[in-house]
């Protein structure tokens, strides 16, 4: 069975005032319903340019510069804008950082969730029951009464639930996340991303989840991907992953988290800076921060070493390991 | 116990607000009869969502806003001198570092005048050369190249830039530092990278640090001893291991599961952060609490201490501590206790 | 299509599709024309500005001609090898009364804007970050001038103090100061509340050091947009003026004078105010276009790189 979502070998180019950079570079993943992936990267390595990307959503600096998109077996790259947004407004969801840009501020919340239903030939009665319907399915306290309302007068985490009950609206097959909850209180993201897993659980879509926090990722997603300058360095089941951490970034970045119950007096750290994109080094671009590069890693990007079915690491390391 | 450097007794804050179109008036009580105490060399770490007053509580602590009632001292002195003025010398002793090192440098700045502007401000240091000197010094200590002081905020990465306002903020030799959500806006690896870096400036400095943030884990690593704010009151405050191992209040408790990596940890936690405008009667976290019972709602919880120098807020702490869940979610308490 | 070890050039300068037929998502061919077309304005105000600054502040030494000596053998002379942009009814070259026109007109203009925005700017500044009474009486001041029409203003004050060049340069200044103190006023506002302010603040930075080293530094870029934009808006008023006879008073020319002058003669002699007009025109055109891309350039710093 061809999974929900495949990308494959994509690059996407960027024009910026000092030259094009290659934001996604390679980057070849795929989702399957019903699973959730996690992108997780730091700032600028390229994981919400990978999801601009599949959207057909890319600034106009922005060009796909080589690689593949299939989404239910079809060619995405092949599809006309007008085609793209049909496929948006349907099939793929988008929920972003901040709510508040994906909410009109001059139009009720009743209005908006609505907007969804208007291609259905439906009645004005009719129209409000699915509002009212998709409101609660995420968990907005008496909707009925809450239709009325603008989105100023939410909180962040209720203006989340209604960007989300816009996407669920036309009940897609898959969802993009980019950052949902990084601008809202810990428990609330708590609460966003439980009701994300529920209603995933309900209706099967994919979903992708675009991170930095690997807390979220280990309690909420399926697989994993980890981004460092506009490549994936390593990627698989989130348990193994997590567990057994091949890639030195991967294992660098789960160190560096501080936990509750470790009693440690420093943390474990990557030294130096992610490089930036308009500089990147020769080899993997991961080679000047690595404790344990070897001569080669400074030349060559590392191939891909597959690590049983669903596993693949991108470092010269494996080579010796595997061997 | 070491004495206390940082002392702040009954801290409260109100502000006046005017709301709907009568412009009713109203009265907004950020902060709320906060008192701790924090050990010379220690780091007392403040935890809560956003609204819940912990910023509020720096600034006042800095003297940058006034409080409405309690005091702050200092060393043994009192922050504010007779006329309501942040005493001169207290003022340079404390620094601040704040969230966003994005705003918090002047973009117009070279960095080696960003950095040496305490202690021309407040004529620690004069000449050129000795200002240049310490300039140098400092970009050593917090592991900048020494060109870096040439360089305008824009040309560093925001791990760089953070670095560069901590300089900054021990320039003047200061024994007390407050971080305000120190590394809230930086990236996993860089963050680890600041952490250890203020961790070494304490121990070499012998500074004493105020931390705030939302992340629980940060604190954690971080601090001496914590307190748990929620709508301008402690909800749980005490030594670190007393309150991340034997919580026994239902708010750490959460806050506990949220940052825990482990799924079945998980708490459930309905609603978000009253307005403190219209605080709940009661217990303020009564609303949220999956543990509430009636008398929550009636009557507010004062902060009691428990056996090992920690105090909480919540009217079944002993229950808690004892193991012996509050009411009837007893499966939920013992889950999250068990840890 | 791309092989998994990545071996592909690094940089790229023109991104060719590779395994991309589709046009959807590829760069609009529209964008990096009206960029080249940007360029090009661009350059060409620049040229206008030059030439134009050039050609009056060296008139004396330039001009083919003496711009007020009269030549009644020569009047109302078409535009030919000798007198390229003709003369006008008293026989005087207008090549050369334009270059000495523009040096009144460019000078009264810059030294008016460099004192609106220096006035204005300090007042903004000030009302900004100080607050209180200050900027109370400075923004109801700035109300007032706003509710007259700059014309208007300059009308009553040239017609009560008379018209002398020094005049000219302090009314066209006293129409002018309102908008610098407006914007730079609700800059400063906002850049009070910067954590940069917040810390020196801390530190015990005095009042004139926060407004000289955190302020003024900050809305440099805002004001030099402000003030290139401006200069069109000065140069016009000072042509008005001198066309209302209240500005630069003759023999000596200006652009908005010499307009005037030709009005009598534009069937027979069109060349007379044309030719002036021509030049107002694109030199303002061009402040402005220069203006805009100061913006374009010095205001994406203002918001994405802090």
């Amino acid at each position: 069975m061809s999974p929900l979502l495949n990308v494959e070998n994509l690059v996407t180019w960027i024009a910026s005032p000092k030259g094009v950079i290659s934001a996604v570079d390679d980057v070849s993943f795929s989702v399957d319903s019903g699973r959730t992936l996690a992108l997780v990267g730091e700032s600028g390595s390229g994981k919400s340019m990978t999801c601009l990307s599949v959207m057909g959503l890319l600034p106009e600096s922005g060009k796909i510069g080589a690689g593949r998109i299939e989404f239910k077996g079809e060619n995405l790259l092949a599809k006309t804008p007008r085609e793209m947004e049909r496929i948006r407004g349907s099939q793929i969801g988008m929920i972003l950082q901040d709510p508040m840009t994906a909410l009109n501020p001059l139009f009720t919340i009743g209005d908006q969730v609505a907007e969804a239903f208007r291609r259905e030939k439906l009645s004005k009665a009719e129209i409000r029951d699915r509002v009212i319907d998709v409101l609660r399915k995420v968990r907005i306290p008496a909707p009925d009464k809450r239709l009325g309302a603008y989105p100023h007068q939410f909180s962040g985490g209720m203006r989340q639930r209604v960007a989300i009950a816009i996407n669920l609206a036309s009940s897609p097959r898959l969802l993009i996340a980019d950052e949902p909850t990084t601008a809202l209180d810990v428990t609330v993201q708590l609460q966003i991303l439980e009701l994300l897993r529920q209603i995933q659980g309900d209706t099967g879509m994919g979903m992708i989840l675009v991170t930095h926090d690997l807390h979220l990722v280990s309690r909420f997603c399926d697989d994993v991907a980890i981004m460092y300058a506009g490549r994936i360095v390593e990627a698989g089941p989130v348990s193994k992953v997590f567990n057994a951490p091949e890639h030195p970034y991967t294992q660098g970045l789960l160190d560096a988290v501080p936990t509750l119950d470790q009693d440690a007096e420093r943390l474990a750290l990557i030294p130096g800076n992610p490089p930036t994109m308009h500089n990147l080094p020769g080899g993997c671009r991961f080679e000047p921060r690595c404790p344990v590069s070897l001569g080669q890693c400074a030349s060559e990007y590392p191939e891909w070493y597959r690590l049983g079915q669903d596993r693949r690491v991108a470092c010269w390391q494996m080579k010796q390991r595997i061997a | 116990m070491t004495h206390a450097f940082v002392s702040v007794r009954e801290l409260t804050k109100e502000y006046p607000v005017v709301t709907g179109f009568l412009g009713k008036k109203a009265t907004l009580t950020a902060v709320s009869d906060i008192s701790f105490d924090i050990g010379e060399g220690k780091t007392f770490g403040l935890v809560g969502e956003s609204g819940s007053g912990k910023t509020t509580t720096a600034r006042m602590i800095l003297g940058a806003e006034p409080a409405t009632s309690g005091s702050v001292k200092i060393d043994g002195k009192p922050l504010m001198n007779e006329k309501g003025r942040v005493d001169p010398v207290l003022r340079r002793m404390m620094q601040p570092v704040l969230q966003d090192p994005y705003t918090s440098l002047s973009p117009r700045m070279c960095v080696g005048h960003i950095i040496d502007e305490p202690l021309r401000t407040q004529k620690l240091l004069s000449g050129e050369r000795a200002l240049a000197q310490r300039v140098s010094e400092l970009l050593d200590m917090v592991g900048l190249p020494q060109d870096a002081a040439r360089r305008y905020p824009n040309e560093l990465s925001g791990g760089q830039r953070q670095r560069v306002a901590i300089a900054r903020a021990i320039a003047p030799k200061p024994r007390f530092l407050v971080l305000d959500e120190p590394v809230s806006a930086l990236d996993v690896s860089i963050q680890a990278q600041i952490l250890n870096l203020l961790k070494d400036l304490q121990s070499e400095f012998k500074l004493t640090y105020l931390l705030i943030s939302h992340d629980l884990s940060v604190v954690s690593f971080m601090s001496d001893a914590i307190g748990v704010m929620y709508l301008g009151r402690f909800m749980e405050i005490g030594p670190k291991d007393e309150v991340l191992r034997r919580s026994s209040h239902p708010y750490t408790m959460i806050l506990k599961s949220a940052a825990s990596t482990d799924e079945g940890a998980a708490l459930p936690i309905s609603g978000e952060i009253p307005s403190p405008l219209s605080p709940p009667s009661g217990c303020p976290f009564h609303t949220r609490c999956p543990f509430s019972q009636q008398i929550c709602a009636t009557t507010q919880p004062e902060l009691e201490a428990g056996p090992a120098g920690q105090f909480s807020a919540c009217h079944f702490a002993k229950d808690i501590r004892a193991g012996k869940p509050a009411g009837t979610c007893a499966t939920l308490a013992t889950g999250a206790m068990g840890r | 299509m791309v092989d998994e070890t990545g071996e592909r050039p690094r940089h790229v300068d023109v991104p060719v599709a590779t395994g991309v037929t589709d046009t959807s998502v590829a760069v609009k061919a529209g964008q990096r024309s009206t960029f080249w077309l940007k360029k090009l304005q661009v350059g060409f105000a620049l040229c206008v500005v030059l030439v134009v600054i050039v050609a009056c502040a060296l008139s004396d030494v330039l001009a083919p001609y003496d711009p007020i000596a009269i030549s009644l053998g020569a009047t109302l002379q078409p535009p030919s090898a000798e007198h390229w942009l003709g003369t006008d009814q008293l026989g005087r070259d207008i090549l050369s009364r334009i270059m000495k026109g523009g040096q009144v007109s460019l000078l009264v203009a810059f030294t008016a804007v460099f004192l609106a925005g220096v006035i204005g700017g300090l007042v903004g500044v000030i009302a900004g970050y100080v607050g209180g009474v200050f900027d109370a009486v400075a923004m109801r001041l700035a109300d007032v001038q706003f509710a007259l029409p700059a014309v208007i203003l300059a009308l009553v004050l040239v017609g009560a103090v008379g018209s002398s060049l020094f005049n000219l340069v302090i009314v066209l200044s006293l129409a002018n100061w309102a908008r610098f103190a407006r914007v730079l006023r609700s800059e400063t506002l906002s850049l009070r509340e910067r954590g940069f302010v917040e810390l020196a603040k801390l530190s015990d930075a005095s009042t004139t050091r926060i407004v000289l080293r955190h302020i003024l530094p900050n809305v440099m870029s805002t004001f030099i947009v402000l003030a290139t934009l401006d200069i069109g808006i000065i140069i016009i008023l000072e042509a008005t003026l001198s066309f209302l006879g209240l500005g630069v008073q003759p023999p000596y020319p200006s652009w908005g004078t010499m307009i005037a002058d030709g009005r009598a003669f534009l069937e027979q002699a069109w060349w007379i105010s044309i030719f002036p007009g021509v030049v107002l025109i694109l030199t303002v055109l061009s402040g402005n276009i220069l203006g805009d891309a100061a913006r374009d350039r010095l205001s994406p710093t203002l918001s994405t790189k802090w």
